[in-house]
This record gives structure tokens, sequence and C-alpha cells, in this order.
């Protein structure tokens, strides 16, 4: 009797037991659609097609089966060194045949070590035995990334003519909302200890676009276009890391 | 009372540096100096940036002229000016250079005359001073425009002598040997001038 007390215990009053959650894991992030256009002002983003986060979470369940949380992620794209020089190559590709190209950016080796970061609010479904948990999330938030300025002075090879071309984004830095689905899933090391493993699919909405002003500076005529960013941006990320049950 | 206190004690650091950033500057001695002489050579502009040219010829789209303007400090030196309240700005020390170079003359005008055919328009002896444009990395001026707009106030003595690079935007349509004249026009009447080597338009 006493016993099948204990099996009784462990098996369903064990699970669904914690109220608040605090969860850290390093989260590994990688476009699906193409965001970037092949294009010079691709080097002025601080974004990359794949990068590494760091990645806190803190849930609380009012429900047995119910919780909602809120995901912090901040990660750093290529240094804003590389990234100038990567505009640098980029304009000398297209226009060293005929030019010698100065480039300046707003990039700045100065600015905040994470560039990229994301915050979510998720609503969670929790599943749980006495060893294995499963947490399905639908989460909605933001993600911010910087944009930077960047211009080019092309002075043509056998003449005096000089060409500034000049890429203005059209704020910075820029917030965009964002839509998720997770699912959290793992083994419960102990009572208070679980290893997490979460898979997330995600998608963004940029509305990014860059002016591109090309002057003649002896003449001071102008010319503009615009530069447009897919609206929407489809990522995957999966992130692994501790759970730690507060209460 | 108490609250006053706790206060002061948390806002002496900031009141420190404040009175510290407070400027104790030298008084600048206003030095005066006179447009003296002019060079002139051809340059060559189908690189990264104008180089003077000893060569006998260049493209003509890629030609120009560096006026070398050599000005020389007078005797004349006014008393040291003394400015009080010259402090904290942004809890920081900004104090005006010790020296300053003022103009005796200035210039007024900056001309280009062509010693030959420039074109059916402008044969030699014609002002061509409309087909040069004035070029200071990476703008470009008219001759009018930076007379106006460049300060003759100087901080450095090193600023004393300076080079001005005339580029020739509309170049001729034909090619050939060509020399120019140059002229700065200053504001007491002198005019000071000088012909570039001749070189042919390739």
């Amino acid at each position: 009797m006493c016993l099948q007390t204990v099996y009784v215990y462990s098996q369903h009053t064990l699970p669904y037991h914690s109220k608040w959650q605090i969860g850290t894991s390093i989260n590994s992030y990688a476009q699906v659609t193409p965001f970037f256009k092949d294009n010079a002002t691709d080097h002025l983003i601080e974004f990359d097609k794949s990068t590494l986060c760091s990645q806190l979470s803190v849930s609380y369940f009012f429900h047995k089966h119910w919780g909602i949380g809120i995901d912090l992620l901040a990660g750093s794209s290529t240094s804003p060194a590389q990234k100038a020089g990567q505009f640098t190559e980029s304009m000398q590709s297209q226009y060293e045949r005929d030019y010698y190209v100065t480039t300046s950016t707003g990039e700045n080796d100065a600015s905040s070590k994470f560039n990229i970061e994301r915050g979510y609010f998720d609503v969670i479904y929790r599943m749980e035995s006495a060893r294995f948990f499963i947490y399905p999330e639908l989460a909605i938030g933001v993600s911010s990334f910087y944009s930077n300025w960047g211009r080019a002075y092309l002075k043509q090879k056998n003449a005096n003519d000089v060409i500034e071309i000049s890429y203005t984004p059209n704020k910075i830095p820029q917030d965009y909302f964002t839509i998720a689905t997770s699912v959290s899933f793992g083994y419960k090391l102990s009572k208070r200890i679980f290893l997490n493993i979460e898979p997330l699919i995600s998608s963004h909405k940029t509305g990014l676009t860059y002016t591109q002003t090309t002057t003649d500076l002896n003449s001071k005529q102008s010319v503009m276009d615009i530069i447009s960013y897919k609206r929407n941006a489809l990522s995957v990320s999966i992130s692994g890391g501790v759970v730690v049950v507060l209460k | 009372m108490a609250f006053k206190k706790i206060l002061l004690v948390l806002l002496f650091p900031f009141l420190a540096d404040l009175v510290v950033s407070c400027c104790n500057c030298l008084g600048t001695v206003i030095h005066h100096y006179t447009n003296k002489t002019i060079a002139v050579s051809n340059l060559d502009n189908s690189g990264q940036a104008p180089q003077i040219t000893s060569s006998a010829s260049v493209f003509k789209s890629a030609y120009g002229i560096r006026i070398k303007l050599t000005r020389e400090k007078t005797a004349l030196i006014d008393k040291p000016m003394i400015v009080f309240g010259e402090c904290a700005y942004a809890r920081e020390c900004f104090c005006r250079p010790p020296d300053q170079f003022l103009p005796d003359d200035s210039l007024t005008a900056i001309r280009v005359i062509t010693l030959n055919d420039f074109n059916s328009d402008h044969l030699a002896n014609s002002d061509v001073s409309g087909y040069f444009k004035v070029y200071v990395p990476y703008s470009f001026y008219t001759f009018d425009d930076y007379v106006k707009n460049t300060s003759a106030s100087l901080f450095y003595e090193n600023d004393l002598q300076i080079n001005i690079d005339l580029l020739l935007m509309t170049p001729p349509a034909s090619v050939g040997a060509h020399q120019f004249r140059v002229q700065i026009v200053l504001s007491d009447g002198r005019t000071l001038e000088q012909d570039t080597p001749t070189i042919d338009f390739i």
C-alpha cells in the first residue's frame, strides 16, 4: 500500500509541480528564405545568414498545462570591421574597372557587442512525465538589428570626374514584428534541473529599404533608387541549455 | 537637512569635475599675414589623386593646375586676447589655439587665362575660368564659391602655405599644346600671377 502511494506520487504528482522556471541556453540561428540581395547594402546590415545567440527564458505556469513566458536572445553578427571590408570589396568589384573606389560606413567597432536582439512573449502548453517533458510554444515578439549607412567615392580613371554613391537605411536600428512557434523538450535531471532542447521556426516582417543616391559631384546632379529587402524572412533555430525550476 | 547633506555628497564628484573642467586658457596671440607669391604646376589627375607632373603630355580629361600660395607673417602682432568664461562645455575643456592668423589682404578672385586657342569660342588670352573648378577631396567649387566660402582666418602657422587644385572639368574637343596663366586678385589691388609650363593635351 505504501509502495503504491509512492508510485502514484511519482507518476502523477511530481510532473506539473513547478510554477516558475528559468532557463539559459545557446541558440544557433539560420535563415531559410534568402533575406540578402547580393547587393553592397547587404554588408551594411548587422545581421548574418546564421549566427549564435545567448538565450534567457522565464516561464510561469498558472495551470497544470498552461503557462506564459518571455525569451530574450542576444547575438553578434560578423564584426563591424569585417562588414566594412566586405562593403568595400563589393563596391570595388562593381566599379574598380573604371574608378578608384574609396568607401566609408556607419559601422563602428565601438558599438555594442550584441547587435542582434530578439524578444518573445510565449504561450506554453505543458506535457510532462516523471523524467521527460515536452512544451509546445507559440510566440510573438520583436527582432532587432542595426542597418548602417554607407558611402563610396568613385574617382574616374584618366578623368577628373568624381561620383558619390550613398546608401541610407529607412531607420536605424530596425525593430521587426516576429511570430514564432517552437517545441521545447528534454530530460529532468532532478526535481529542479532539466536539460532542454528547443527547435524554433520564426518569421519576421522586415520592410527594410535603402535609398541609393548617386551624385555627380561636379554637376551636383543626383539619381535616387530604392533597394527593398524581402518583406517576410523565415528562419529556424535550435537551442540547447538548462532549465531551473524555481518554485 | 540630512537629505541635503546626502545630496551634496553625491553631487560633489560632479561639481569637482565641473570646476576642474573650467579652462585656464591662455590668451590668443593675434598675428597678421599677407599673401605673397604663387607658384603653379601642371597636374595629372589620371590616378587616384592629382599629382604634379613634368611630363610633356596629359589626358585632357584629367588635367589640372596646382597653385602653391605662399603667405607670410607680417611684423604686426596684437596683444593676447583673453577670453573669460571659456570653460566647461559638456564638462570638457575647449581652449582656443594659442595663435590666430588674420589676413591683411584677402583673395577676391581666381582667374585662368588660356595662352593658346582653347576652342573656337576661347582663343588665346581668353578667360577660361568657367571650365575649371577648385577641387578639395571630394568636393568641387566654382572659383567664386571657393573665394567666398574659404575662411582666411588661420590657427596654425603651417596653414600659411596652401595648395589650391584647379581641375579642368570641360576639356577642349581638340588635342594639342596648351599653356595657362593663373591670376589671383587680392583685396589690396595686387594680382599674383604665373604661367604653367606648356603641356600637350592627348
